[in-house]
């Protein structure tokens, strides 16, 4: 039978790291680009947590609410730019965003 | 948020107040320093490295609300918010410069930079500066998770949290050169790589340079850009130790690639602001040349110290730089520096001072700039290795290729004949400005002419790695 062990969870956990990278680089939205990001992120909590697990100590699990308390203060920020934008031009697509060249 | 408009003065006093005062324990540490502190179970550090630091960080953040109370002041921007946001950003600072885990750092790293993120956007109706600050945060987020999935794998690798613990395991268990912590190594330096904005992760700067209002400019090329090397400089030394040939090797190409990319892009630039970003790219490759080679030999105390040197120099000659352009794109009403013909005989001190800023920049002697490329390229070529002899020649030919860009700017200003001659308008250079102008021409010049007072940063940087 199979024994579900830690190498699962850190393979899931570098599949949804490198899912939300590649989204992230081809995405145009800037909030679908924002939920890639906190797809990243809840992998290193993943990541954290079953090697916390694996180690059978709790220094992991800490670590994930830091993470936590500082994904929410980018989204507050992130959310403040992209509502900023959004008043401007009505769109979040960043392919709008050519002012600046050169 | 509670006074009345007329009286937000008293937030830029009560901020530069603060700062000022906040000088005060650093010296008394200073002082009284015996040997390293340590704090939180090993997690949080005094030593003269983080002092001195500290100094530095807590010394740009005074000079950068001394440049904003004008500027803050003539236009519809928040008052009380931009200080309060800036002083977070320096408290991550500082924090970054004494961190001894990786919780430590990445909290440092994170407070100092996402109030940036809010001041880079701080024109609130203006395109340009929308669209900075949300190039910045994006990149900054991906920068951020980059870091914490190498720090995960760190944690997950050697089950500590603490960088003594972490390096002491990775050695016992020979584990240094293994994929994973390679692979770690690399996420940490492309995490990193954005937040001191070399090629190919500098995308995002001249951008969001040019958007922010120029203040925030100022502290981002430089205060931001302190951290995060201060950053760097701690992981890879305190960390990643036992694996630095491979870590040496790509920062050597980094670097060889950010000099000479940003000063070819900045050849081309008519708006000194992005001139200046390009500029501080280029910049931060001689930065990074004496860790990178530093990492190829093992000799990290002379790269820390080459550094470090450069860095702070850099810090105030860079201020100084952002100040001239403040200055004179306020007078001369243009974004387009070759439009300033003649206006240093408006303003001879302002024109002075341009004139020392950007020829320290270029690393002219006896400026301070020059001090910095010389430290610079004694550890690039006394590495007797070859790498580091080739790098030292890429950038002696950037050196001498930046020569161009900053010398053009004084001689506009000086020599250019006046497009339009308006003699009503009246040069502005309001008290502030003019601290923040002396404060810093005085740096550049007592270290480039009594380069000494930076003998003691060596013996610091022993400190700091023997413990």
């Amino acid at each position: 039978m199979f024994e579900v062990t830690t190498d699962w969870y850190l393979t899931l956990s570098a599949i949804l790291f490198s899912i939300g990278f590649f989204g992230m680089m081809i995405r145009k939205n800037a909030l679908i680009m924002f939920m890639c990001i906190e797809l990243m992120l809840n992998a290193v909590n993943l990541t954290f947590i079953s090697a916390s697990k694996h180690f059978g100590q709790i220094d992991g699990q800490i670590a994930v609410f830091f993470v936590l308390v500082v994904a929410a203060a980018e989204v507050v920020v992130g959310l403040a730019i992209i509502v900023s934008i959004f008043r401007k031009q009505s769109s979040a697509s960043v392919d709008v965003l050519n002012v600046s060249r050169g | 948020m509670i006074l009345p408009r007329k009286s937000k003065y008293y937030v830029a006093a009560f901020a530069l107040l603060g700062t000022l005062f906040s000088l005060a324990p650093l010296v008394i540490q200073w002082a009284n320093y015996t040997s390293p502190i340590y704090a939180f179970e090993n997690s949080f550090v005094v030593d003269k490295f983080s002092i001195i630091l500290k100094g530095l960080f807590i010394l740009i953040t005074y000079l950068t609300f001394l440049l904003s109370i004008n500027f803050i002041e003539s236009d519809k921007y928040y008052q009380g918010e931009y200080y309060y946001l800036l002083l977070s950003s320096l408290l991550g600072a500082l924090i970054v410069s004494s961190s001894r885990d990786l919780l430590t750092i990445f909290i440092g790293i994170e407070l100092a930079s996402t109030p940036m993120f809010l001041l880079s956007g701080w024109k609130k109706g203006d395109r340009k500066s929308n669209e900075g600050a949300i190039k910045f945060f994006l990149l900054g987020v991906l920068s951020a998770s980059l870091i914490l999935y190498g720090f995960s794998l760190l944690y997950g690798l050697s089950g500590k949290l603490v960088f003594s613990e972490i390096s002491s395991h990775l050695l016992s268990a020979s584990l240094a050169n293994s994929p994973v912590v390679l692979l770690s190594a690399i996420l940490v330096i492309s995490g990193i790589g954005f937040k001191i904005s070399v090629v190919p992760f500098h995308s995002w700067a001249p951008d969001t340079y040019e958007g922010a209002p120029l203040p925030v400019t100022a502290y981002l090329s430089v205060s931001s850009k302190a951290t995060g090397f201060v950053a760097l400089i701690i992981l890879l030394t305190k960390v990643f130790a036992g694996s630095g040939s491979s870590w040496g090797i790509i920062l050597v190409i980094i670097s060889g690639l950010t000099m000479t990319l940003g000063n070819l892009v900045a050849l081309q630039q008519n708006n000194p602001v992005r001139l200046l970003a390009y500029s501080s790219i280029s910049q931060a490759g001689f930065i990074l040349a004496p860790i990178a080679i530093s990492g190829i030999t093992g000799d990290y105390q002379d790269g820390i110290f080459a550094s470090v040197t450069y860095l702070i120099i850099y810090a105030f000659m860079n201020l100084g730089a952002f100040l001239s352009v403040h200055l004179f794109s306020n007078y001369a009403g243009s974004t387009n520096f070759y439009e300033w013909g003649g206006v240093a005989r408006k303003s001879p001190l302002a024109g002075v001072l341009t004139t020392v800023f950007f020829f320290s920049l270029a690393g002219i002697p006896p400026l301070g700039g020059w001090f910095a490329k010389f430290v610079v390229f004694r550890s690039l070529l006394g590495s007797a290795n070859s790498i580091g002899i080739a790098l030292g020649v890429v950038g002696a030919i950037n050196a001498v290729i930046a020569l161009v860009y900053y010398a053009r700017i004084s001689k506009v200003i000086w020599m250019d004949e006046p497009k339009s001659i308006n003699e009503e308008k009246i040069f502005q250079f309001e008290n502030p400005l003019k601290v923040v102008g002396v404060f810093t021409v005085l740096i550049t010049f007592v270290s480039g002419i009594f380069p000494g007072i930076f003998s003691y940063l060596g013996e610091v940087s022993s400190i700091f790695f023997g413990n």
